[in-house]
């Protein structure tokens, strides 16, 4: 597949990883915190923009066992999503190994 | 305690809020440039002003953003059209509302944006005052609002410029 999405921002890509099952605004910024090691810290700002862009996108959706409870809302990936993060995956495998040369010297 | 600001630019009113936490002061109000402050721990709080996205002074789905910061434990203390004063508590880790350029460069767009419909608002009001004093040169009431406008639009003027200014360093920074 071609993807016609520009490079995903390395706030969306790890948003994306993180709902690959459904998790809540908080556990987003946890999860994403804990794979970079500290490194990438999400602002509440931020997330919320992002979550209302790829809602908008359709690559996220709500999910919520029971709309009616005040419990917190859920968000889980898209099958829209899951194409738009493996071509980008893909992107950056060929961005590695290209890059690998470099060390290679060849 | 209550204390005036006046200012367009909302990193400067920020770190004037913070520099009020940290000395004990936490604000809790702001009305037309009147801010009150309470007694606080010094460095309890840490604040952060932001601009929701929306039209003109609407905001889109603020109810909502209300709940997904309370979720975060941010506290939304006061609306102003679609400005927004947050804090949280600091003893729950750093604060800082946008930490990508990205979103930084959204946030300065859309106070851009505000700032110049303000800005087309306001000349559109000032046309009166300007055919006024033309009607009547010698007019001191007249020649005193043109001057007032004439003020108004060249702070416009600048907030919109360092807003451009932001954007390009945050641009810049982040190749």
């Amino acid at each position: 597949m071609e993807n016609k999405n520009p490079p995903l921002t390395e706030a969306l890509f790890y948003i994306l990883l993180a709902v690959r099952k459904p998790v809540h605004g908080y556990g987003i910024i946890q999860e994403v915190e804990e794979m970079t090691g500290g490194r990438v810290r999400l602002g509440p700002g931020t997330l919320y923009g992002a979550i209302s862009s790829l809602l908008e996108k359709g690559w996220i959706v709500l999910y919520s066992a029971d709309l009616g409870s005040r419990k917190k809302k859920e968000y889980v990936i898209t099958n829209q999503g899951r194409e738009v993060f493996s071509a980008e995956l893909r992107r950056l495998r060929e961005l590695v190994e290209n890059g690998e040369k470099m060390e290679d010297g060849v | 305690m209550i204390r005036w600001k006046f200012t367009y630019d909302k990193d400067e009113e920020q770190d004037w809020l913070n520099e009020y936490a940290r000395e004990g002061w936490a604000m809790s109000k702001f009305w037309m440039g009147m801010v009150t402050f309470v007694p606080c721990r010094p460095g309890e709080y840490v604040y952060q002003i932001d601009l929701l996205p929306g039209k003109g002074l609407w905001a889109n789905d603020y109810e909502g953003y209300v709940i997904f910061m309370d979720e975060m434990g941010v506290e939304v203390l006061q609306r102003w059209g679609r400005w927004v004063y947050l804090r949280k508590r600091a003893e729950d880790g750093p604060f800082e509302v946008y930490t990508d350029a990205e979103s930084r460069i959204a946030l300065y767009r859309r106070i851009r944006r505000m700032f110049v419909w303000a800005y087309v608002v306001i000349l559109l009001c000032s046309f009166s005052a300007w055919n006024l004093m033309l009607r009547f040169p010698g007019d001191m009431f007249s020649r005193g609002l043109v001057g007032t406008y004439i003020v108004i639009l060249t702070v416009m003027l600048r907030a919109i410029w360092r807003c451009s200014w932001r954007i390009r360093e945050l641009a810049r920074q982040s190749g």
